[in-house]
């Protein structure tokens, strides 16, 4: 019986669900950061300046974190 | 008139004349007079949703220590930070790149709508029947921006240039390329 109120603890429900979920929405995040990439492209393409390497750049440096978060959620928590 | 070609942009490149920018459809000889984004003032919303998201953040850390470990605060700030860096990024993507462009030979309008929509909407100078601007209400007033409407003859689309900055500017100017493109003036 206090083993079943134990794992119903709030504290143990983020602690089990907290990385399969972190996992998810970091992957998420990942594919996001990746549609507005390639949106960014897109973009460049309609409209053409001297700005568009700096747009690249900073859409590309999205996907990087974005995929340091993920690391950070598979290995780190 | 003596034509002044200088590049030069105003109210935070959201009203720049004669840039230095390319599109697909231009055509040979065809010069970009003038390029309209929104008035700055407009997208304040999203800069203040970014800016209140992040004090929420910086709140939310206070309470993070009760529910979770180090290395689970650690990835909740680095997740909700990008997360708000993306929201800002993107907004400002779509502020950037939903012109309008007006040209010697014709009006283009591109918008983007969300993440992956792009709608081109395209009117020759000499299609143009009727160009009327619209300002209306206390902000719209204060800082002088406002719509454009511009339709066209026959089967070509109508264009709307929502919430660009100086609409009068906007309306004198294309009157003025089709006078010259009427009296054949721009050669």
């Amino acid at each position: 019986m206090e083993q079943i109120i134990n794992i119903l603890n709030i504290k143990n429900i983020i602690h089990y669900s907290f990385k399969p979920l972190a996992i998810l929405i970091s992957f998420l995040y990942v594919i996001f950061a990746l549609i507005v990439l390639k949106q960014t492209e897109v973009m460049n393409k309609t409209l053409n300046s001297s700005a568009n390497i700096f747009f690249n750049f900073i859409s590309l440096l999205q996907l990087i974190f974005a995929v340091i978060v993920l690391l950070v959620a598979i290995f780190l928590i | 008139m003596k034509d002044n070609k200088e590049s030069k942009s105003q109210v935070f490149h959201s009203y720049c004349l004669y840039p230095k920018v390319d599109f697909p459809s231009r055509e040979d000889g065809e010069e970009v007079v003038l390029i309209l984004r929104a008035h700055p003032i407009t997208q304040i919303f999203w800069v203040l949703n970014g800016f209140i998201l992040f004090i929420t953040l910086l709140i939310l850390n206070f309470f993070f220590p009760k529910l979770f470990n180090f290395y689970q605060i650690f990835f909740l700030n680095l997740f909700f930070l990008g997360i708000i860096l993306s929201y800002c990024w993107f907004n400002f993507l779509n502020w950037f790149f939903n012109v309008g462009i007006i040209t010697n030979k014709k009006i283009v309008d591109i918008d983007f709508y969300g993440v992956i929509y792009k709608e081109v909407t395209m009117a020759k100078l000499n299609k143009v029947e009727d160009i009327t601007s619209k300002t209306g209400g206390y902000i719209q007033s204060l800082f002088n921006f406002g719509n454009v409407f511009v339709q066209t003859a026959g089967t070509e689309v109508n264009i709307e240039f929502i919430n660009i900055p100086q609409p009068s500017k906007v309306v004198a100017l294309i009157n003025d390329l089709l006078g010259k493109k009427h009296y054949g003036a721009d050669n």
